[in-house]
């Protein structure tokens, strides 16, 4: 067994703060209950505002100082998060309850995590590899962590509790753990007052002491988690269970309104959601932002929706097709909340590793091109032809927005899905055309005048070839009939151009230029 | 003397064939002209015309056919016009591996540009600039940012281009000529300066006709593949029914 103890000794304040990059955020912050400060950052505390004061003396201190309340709930669905997110370490999560706030307030509730990683080692590089992942994934998280590492879950806790980084294997427990502070086993202030009074300073001296009477004065529960510590007890534990759901919400601290600051903020969010799918051998196709305005403006909620061309929870992905997303569009008032949500989850597996880079990666690459493209153009922007089988040329051939590919795998995301245009092109699908087509085709015809009997656009026109009679479409409402000319203006460009045949109307009727030869 | 110099140095009577990768442009006349013999690959070409619509599409038609032969995509960037599907397949083209990308923005339109520039995931790129949104430091970055592409890179430019500076290593000028050729002149390229344009014909689809001569090229003979449809034409021509 091999444990690690992670302690959010900043919880509280990471929930508050964590949405705004430090140099934006960096006035003066503090938690606080009905009456006392219960924690308080770097900038606080250095203006004199300690944990434990009055709540008016702090304000006193510091004018300036922003207080927010302390929020037990929301404190225990970030553990909560932050425990999902953990599980791509390992299978073996479990929350561990404590003091958040050491001696000044009794109410024991969860502020941190065990993780059993033993089995994980070998996976990830070693304790130590891990213990890196784990901190550098919490830091873009934008939660301050204690670790602490040991053969048992109450050891690691311990040392988590006493300093960040401390660890012992089997034979330097015992060693460790009677070098710690007694204070870390108390719970209440009446054990504290009791280890006090018997002048019990480290762990090492309860150990001098017997035993019925150290459980008589302070309770069996310190004795029992100290053997637990050093593994002469059994531990169980209620692991965690990963909702089968992924919603987060962030609030920001204050009022945003550049689409960088929002980017960071989700960028948090996207990394968290990351750790989810990741736990859950997951990905998304499709995510939604919700950018919560103040209600005092009573705006709706800008919703940011992304969709992917294929799967993917890679955090750097999601973020650069959220930037896109936020790049063209108008946010209505300023941002104070961001709520992440995810639709399309997809179970997503493992790639494995290519010894070459061959096709797959290119056509990959394509495929992020115009997911990209799309995020910013809109979705109907990057388009795909194909034929019809049919004699009227504006009805030969049909433009569809490539779909971000549905239901198709990684490899061949791109790809269209109609077998009728992958025939080779001369093929018999191709109607024979008498006369050459134009490249281009322009998106209405053209009408255009006669003169001495010749068409005339811009210079006389000369017919090279034709004509060649297009008549259908009886069957619908677009009926076409039509000769249809090649012709050469004096530059020697080429058209392609039309004389209607039996035109209802006037307006209908005489020349009209439909494509030009590119 | 010449083996002296670096590689990557040329004297400005020799082309400069030094590590261009490149693509056969379909043509041997063109490819004869250009440094490595083909379209050059991470590098801009810009092909100027007077409009869109005379023959610069069907210059690249080789080229297309091959890349779309090999599975590899093609971009066309904010095309002018709607490229024609029926057209392309006659040409050989598989439209599978056509991407179009409308972009009616010019700002967007030069950040597409960018971005299919950076992605280098394309066979070949195809982009229509706006004429009077492009400045020489927006080609500059594509230029830059064209370096790492893997395939050759087209910008399409307005006829006043041409008088314009541009960093692209290679630009061409491109004329409408009769019957159905293209003059090719080589404005700028790793090269000696060429006064003369390549006059080229223009590839035809296999399944169609032969067009009829243009007028004012009397001595122009007909071509063999003339069907009797085409002669029945031919005889009308002067009334125009």
């Amino acid at each position: 067994m091999w444990w690690f103890g992670l302690f959010f000794d900043r919880l509280s304040l990471d929930i508050a703060r964590r949405g705004i990059a430090a140099p934006d955020g960096a006035g003066p912050l503090a938690i606080c209950d009905r009456l006392r400060i219960l924690d308080a950052d770097d900038a606080a505390r250095a203006a004199g505002v300690a944990p434990g004061i009055k709540r008016a003396a702090a304000l006193a201190l510091v004018p300036k100082l922003l207080l927010r309340d302390y929020d037990e709930a929301q404190q225990q669905a970030t553990l909560e998060s932050l425990a999902a997110w953990a599980l791509q370490f390992t299978p073996a999560v479990s929350l561990q309850a404590d003091l958040p706030f050491g001696e000044i307030d009794d109410t024991v509730v969860p502020c941190g995590l065990l993780l059993e990683v033993a089995s994980s080692l070998r996976c990830f590089g070693g304790s130590d590899a891990l213990l890196g992942q784990l901190r550098q994934g919490l830091d873009a998280l934008g939660f301050a962590v204690r670790v602490g590492a040991a053969p048992t879950a109450a050891a690691a806790w311990l040392f988590a509790r006493h300093r960040d980084g401390l660890q012992a294997g089997d034979t330097r427990l015992e060693a460790a753990l009677r070098a710690l502070p007694a204070g870390l086993l108390a719970r209440s202030r009446a054990q504290r007052e009791t280890l006090d009074a018997i002048d019990a300073r480290r762990v090492d001296d309860l150990f001098a002491l017997p035993r019925a009477g150290l459980a008589r004065r302070c309770g069996r529960a310190l004795l029992d988690e100290l053997d637990r510590a050093l593994g002469r007890q059994p531990e169980p534990r209620r692991w965690f269970e990963a909702p089968a759901r992924f919603e987060t919400r962030l609030e920001l601290l204050a009022q945003v309104e550049h689409a960088d600051a929002l980017l960071f903020a989700a960028r948090r969010l996207l990394n968290q959601l990351a750790g989810w799918l990741a736990a859950r051998h997951c990905a998304v196709r499709a995510f939604a932002v919700h950018a919560e305005h103040d209600r005092r403006n009573r705006r709706a909620d800008t919703l940011l929706a992304v969709r992917l061309a294929d799967p993917s929870r890679d955090p750097e992905r999601l973020c650069s097709l959220l930037r896109e997303r936020l790049a063209v569009t108008r946010l209505p008032a300023p941002v104070h909340a961001l709520r992440l949500r995810c639709d399309e989850v997809l179970a997503l597996p493992a790639a494995s590793a290519q010894l070459f880079p061959g096709a797959g990666v290119a056509q990959e690459n394509l495929a992020r091109l115009i997911e990209r493209l799309q995020a910013r153009l809109g979705p109907r922007q990057v388009q795909r032809l194909s034929l019809v089988a049919d004699h009227r040329p504006e009805a030969a051939y049909r433009v569809d927005a490539v779909d971000a590919a549905p239901g198709s795998s990684r490899a061949d995301a791109p790809r269209p899905a109609t077998a009728r245009s992958r025939a080779p092109a001369q093929g018999a699908d191709v109607p024979v055309a008498n006369l050459p087509r134009p490249l281009w085709l322009l998106r209405e015809p053209v009408p255009i005048s006669e003169r001495h009997n010749r068409p005339w656009w811009h210079s006389a026109l000369t017919l090279l070839a034709g004509p060649e009679r297009i008549e259908g479409g009886w069957w619908d409402a677009a009926l076409v009939q039509r000769d249809y000319f090649i012709a050469e203006d004096e530059t020697h460009a080429l058209y392609w151009i039309y004389r209607e045949r039996l035109a209802p109307d006037d307006a209908r009727r005489g020349w009209f230029v439909h494509g030009r030869f590119g | 003397m010449s083996s002296i110099l670096p590689a990557a140095v040329w004297r400005a009577s020799q082309l400069g064939h030094a590590s261009v990768a490149a693509l056969s442009s379909g043509f041997p006349a063109i490819d004869v002209e250009l440094p490595g013999a083909g379209w050059p690959i991470g590098m801009l070409t810009e092909l100027i015309g007077r409009e869109s619509g005379i023959g610069e599409l069907r210059l690249l038609v080789p080229l297309l056919r091959q890349l779309t032969r090999e599975h590899r995509f093609v971009v066309l960037l904010a095309p002018p016009h709607l490229p024609y599907a029926p057209a392309l397949a006659s040409h050989g083209i598989d439209l599978d591996y056509l991407l179009i990308v409308q972009a009616p923005n010019a700002a967007d339109r030069l950040w597409a540009v960018e971005q299919t520039l950076k992605s280098t995931a394309f066979g070949a790129l195809l982009a229509w600039l706006p004429q009077d949104r492009t400045r020489p430091e927006h080609l500059r970055r594509m230029q830059a940012a064209a370096q790492p592409a893997t395939g050759p890179v087209f910008l399409f430019r307005q006829l006043a281009a041409q008088f314009e500076a541009s960093p692209a290593p290679l630009r061409l000028l491109l004329l409408p000529r009769p019957d159905q050729r293209l003059s090719v002149q080589i404005l700028k390229r790793r090269g000696p300066v060429m006064a003369d344009p390549i006059l080229i014909d223009l590839p035809q689809p296999v399944s169609a006709i032969r067009l009829r001569a243009s007028p004012p090229v009397a001595t122009s003979t007909p071509g063999p593949m003339r069907t009797i449809h085409a002669r029945h034409d031919e005889s009308r021509a002067g009334t125009l029914n």
